[in-house]
Order: structure tokens, then C-alpha cells, then sequence
């Protein structure tokens, strides 16, 4: 599974990857592979993803993500901010893998 | 305070979101950002050729000339770059050939300058005067290239030419239409009201945005629009960078020009006002408040300041403004709105006063505090104007934190002795 964190400049994302590849190590799960980038690429990079998780500071922007993803139809979801704002790589990670399963 | 909640929500964030969206702007925005990455190398010889060291400045003096041909190079052709960028971004968004948009446009944008006695392309409009100048003849290349696709104007090729060759002939009518159309509106404006068409924008258009743009009390108004924006958990700056980014930008350039010049700085209010002196930590002047939950005493906010420190020593501060929260929590709105506000006010009574040096070099956002007012300055004491910055902070944040540790506090103990029963 290939999962895509996207925020505004893709610098606050990257935290939470961070601690999702940990926790993905922790896990020792060997097929999934996490990345952050900003929300203007989105459309060049999605076909390389699977789900697209997405920072609350963008989700006024989720009109476009949602015909974007449904175009390419691909999952996405927008992290719930208190999730979002401790970090908790477990918990996003969670979230991705019970979308995907949903 | 629901009722402004609901609103905010249901009413602003969609009109914020469109805005944001909206095809124009945001190519705008993207075009600039373009820019960036030469306007930072630009800095960086900008910082050498003028080394904030007085025994460096010397050695350096005999090579400043060498050393200013990158500025020059970068800061000076900040709108040719745009010109190119917006048409390129905006083209993109319509999904026409985006290259032959932006070769257009460069091409238009050349055409509008007036020429020199000697026939040489005046410089000094391919830089941040010529910024609205190459915005607007950018905009409308990509609207005529778009109009001659919709009304399917094109040269008809048999089926049997190369696709890459029906390519090329299709920018050629709109690239033609764009070019007679600056050529004849440049002719007629010079001989009615003797203005050559950059002029004209700019006094138009160029010239209010960025004395508007320049003053204390629309940057004011800006950043206060950009806390509340974040109040309801939206990127702020995001959104008002689509209009107030090329005009900061352009500030700072008039600034680098200066210093490579040997001038006096002209502007204050710059790019580097907003993310090097006013948002220290990032949006909400947050980094006084991460060293306060550092000393919290609710375990959660203790436990959010030190996940959060780290990040917004590099101006990232989504985990505090969503951690403790910030963000639809009431009781944070009134610091989070005031303290970037009171470091506005004071960064900007310390650079009109001439306490400190006003910025030239640009230093990328994610530079921590200190390190980033010295660099963008040349000036030690905008170190310490840094420090004023964050302890004013401090002094704002500290009452409403101490009201939400000890509802936090609060709470957490409920829950202990609800589970202890």
C-alpha cells in the first residue's frame, strides 16, 4: 500500500511520516511505503498512491481533492485535527489501513 | 461562540477555499513561488558580497562588483521569470500547452518594454517593477491562447503530420494574436498619452497594490485575517499570500536591489517582516508559547510542548496550533490574534527608527529564529529584536495558557479519580 500525506508545503506532513515509518518498522510491515508533499502537486503524483491523507489546515481544499480522488479513484481522507496535532504516527497509520480496508 | 464557529465554517471556509482555488489567483501564487528558488541564491551572494562581519566586509569589497552580476541575475529578472511561471501555472490549470504558453508570454512581456536609445531591453523593468506588468501580460497570453483552443481557431493539418508538428503550429495564431495586440496597444498608448504599456500598468495597477501593500495598517488587517483563518484551522498565509505574496515579495526585492546598489533600504514591510519577524515559530508567533508548555502542568500540553518545540524552532507549529488546540478553542484566540500583531508593531517601530537594519537577503521560511534575523539583516540586533519579539509573545500567551492548564489540569485529574472509582 502507498500512502500520500498532503498539507500546504508538505513540511508539517513530513513530521508525521516520520513517525508513521517508525511505527511501520515497528510493525515490521513490509509492503507499505509513506510520503508527504505539498497539496500543489497532488495531481501530478497521485497515480503513484493508493490513499491520500489529508492535513485539516487544507481541507478547506477538499472540494478539489474529492473530484480529483473520485476521478482517479483513489481513497482519501482529512486527518482529524487532534490526531493531526499529536503527531501519533500509530493512530494515522491506523486510520490509513482501515480506509483502504473499508 | 458556536454560532461564529458554525459560521466560520460552514459560510467562510468554502469562500476561503474557493478564493484559494480560484484558477487566476492561485496561478499567480504558483508563479512566484516559482521564483523562489533563485531569489534564496540570489541571497546567498547577496550575504557574501555584503558580509554582516566588518573585517569579511572589507576582504570583500575589491570582488562586490563580480559578486552583485547574481543578483543581478536572479533578484533582477524576478518578473521575466514570472512571466514565464504564471503563464506556465495558469495554462497548466486550463491544460493547454503549457510551454508555448510561457514562451508567449515571455515574448509579449519583452515586446511591451519600452526599448533603449540604443535598442537594449531596460533592465530595470525585468525586475520587481516590471512584477505586475508580467502578471497581466501573462494572464491575458493564456486567456487569448484559451480562446482561440475553445473557438477551435488553429491551422488544420492532414492527418498524416506528426502530432509534434501540429503542436507547434497550434501556439501560432494566439502567439501571433498576443503579439500584434501588446505591439498595437504599445503604439497607440505611446502616442496618445506618451506612456509606454508598463507604465501604464503600473500606475494603474502596480503602484497602489504596493503602497498599499507597504503600509503598517494593511499589513495589519492581514495578519489578523490570517489568525483567524487559522482560528478555524485553515493555512492563513496560505490563502493570503495568494494576493499579498507577489507584493511582499516584490518589496524585498526593491531591498536586495538596493543593498547591491549601496542604497538605502527602502521598505519595511517585506517578506522577511512577516516570516522572520512576525511569525516566530510560525503563524501565531508560537514559539514563545511552545517554551510555555514546556512548563505546563497538564501532563497533555507538557506532552504537546515537547513534541512541538522541535518543529517550530523551524517555524512549523501544526502540532501546537492542533495539539493543544489552538484551533477551535476560544480561549487561545485572543493571544494567537494579538501577539504576532504586537511583534508587527514593535518589528516595525524598531526598522523605522533605524534601531535595526531593514532586510535585503531572503532566507527560506524554515530558517529558526536568530539565525534567520541575522541572516536576512546583516544586523546583530535583530537577534535581540527576535528575543523582544518572543518574550512579548511570552508575556501575551502566558495568562490565557495558565487558563487552559488549569481547565486541562482539571480535567485530567477528574479523569484519574473517575477511574480510581
Amino acid at each position: 500500500m502507498r500512502i500520500l500525506l498532503v498539507c500546504a508545503g508538505g513540511m508539517s506532513t513530513s513530521l508525521i511520516v516520520e513517525k508513521m515509518k517508525k511505527e511501520i518498522e515497528k510493525r515490521n510491515i513490509k509492503d507499505i511505503k509513506v510520503d508527504a508533499n505539498a497539496i500543489e502537486e497532488l495531481e501530478q503524483i497521485i497515480d503513484n498512491y493508493d490513499v491520500i491523507m489529508v492535513g485539516p489546515q487544507i481541507r478547506y481544499k477538499e472540494p478539489y481533492i474529492k473530484s480529483l480522488c473520485e476521478q482517479k479513484n483513489k481513497k482519501y481522507i482529512i486527518i482529524p485535527p487532534a490526531v493531526y496535532g499529536s503527531v501519533n504516527g500509530a493512530k494515522i497509520l491506523d486510520l490509513a489501513i482501515n480506509l483502504t480496508n473499508s | 461562540m458556536d454560532a461564529i464557529m458554525n459560521f466560520l465554517n460552514d459560510h467562510f471556509m468554502p469562500f476561503a477555499g474557493k478564493l484559494a482555488e480560484q484558477r487566476h489567483l492561485k496561478a499567480l501564487r504558483e508563479g512566484i513561488v516559482a521564483v523562489m528558488p533563485l531569489l534564496l541564491v540570489g541571497s546567498l551572494f547577496l550575504i557574501i558580497a555584503y558580509p554582516p562581519i566588518e573585517a569579511l566586509d572589507a576582504a570583500v569589497a575589491p570582488f562586490r562588483g563580480e559578486l552583485s552580476k547574481v543578483s543581478n541575475a536572479t533578484f533582477g529578472i524576478l518578473a521575466l521569470v514570472a512571466s514565464f511561471s504564471v503563464a506556465y501555472s495558469l495554462s497548466n490549470s486550463y491544460k493547454l500547452d503549457s510551454l508555448a504558453s510561457g514562451i508567449i508570454s515571455v515574448s509579449a512581456f519583452l515586446l511591451s518594454m519600452p526599448a533603449t536609445d540604443n535598442g537594449n531591453i531596460p533592465a530595470e523593468w525585468l525586475g520587481s517593477k516590471g512584477l505586475f506588468v508580467a502578471m497581466v501580460i501573462a494572464i491575458l497570453s493564456v486567456e487569448i491562447q484559451r480562446f482561440f483552443m475553445e473557438k477551435n481557431i488553429f491551422i488544420k493539418m492532414p492527418a498524416e503530420v506528426p502530432p509534434f508538428v501540429v503542436r507547434s503550429f497550434a501556439a501560432l495564431l494566439p502567439g501571433f494574436a498576443m503579439l500584434l495586440l501588446v505591439w498595437i496597444v504599445n503604439i497607440i498608448l505611446l502616442r496618445s498619452t506618451s506612456l509606454t504599456l508598463p507604465e501604464a500598468i503600473n500606475i494603474v495597477l502596480g503602484i497602489p497594490i504596493m503602497n498599499l501593500g507597504s503600509s503598517l495598517p494593511a499589513t495589519l488587517i492581514a495578519i489578523i485575517i490570517i489568525q483567524l483563518l487559522w482560528c478555524v484551522g485553515i493555512q492563513g498565509a496560505d490563502i493570503v499570500a495568494v494576493f499579498l505574496g507577489p507584493v511582499w515579495l516584490s518589496l524585498s526585492e526593491q531591498n536586495a536591489v538596493a543593498k547591491a546598489a549601496g542604497e538605502m533600504l527602502p521598505n519595511i514591510i517585506t517578506n522577511q517582516f512577516i516570516y522572520v519577524f512576525v511569525f516566530v515559530g510560525g503563524a501565531g508567533a508560537t514559539f514563545a508559547l511552545a517554551l510555555l508548555l514546556l512548563n505546563a502542568k497538564s501532563s497533555q500540553l507538557k506532552a504537546i510542548g515537547k513534541v512541538g518545540i522541535w518543529p517550530t524552532m523551524f517555524n512549523i507549529n501544526e502540532p501546537i496550533t492542533f495539539g493543544m488546540p489552538i484551533i477551535m478553542n476560544p480561549v487561545m484566540f485572543i493571544p494567537f490574534i494579538l501577539a504576532p500583531l504586537a511583534a508587527a508593531v514593535t518589528t516595525y517601530a524598531a526598522m523605522a527608527t533605524n534601531l535595526v537594519a531593514r532586510p535585503y537577503a531572503i532566507v527560506p521560511w524554515t530558517t529558526p529564529a536568530f539565525i534567520s534575523g541575522f541572516l536576512t539583516t546583516g544586523d546583530w540586533k535583530a537577534i535581540i529584536l527576535q528575543l523582544v519579539n518572543i518574550i512579548i509573545a511570552a508575556i501575551i500567551y502566558y495568562p490565557f495558557l495558565k487558563m487552559w492548564d488549569k481547565m486541562k489540569l482539571e480535567e485530567e485529574t477528574k479523569q484519574v479519580t473517575e477511574e480510581n472509582i
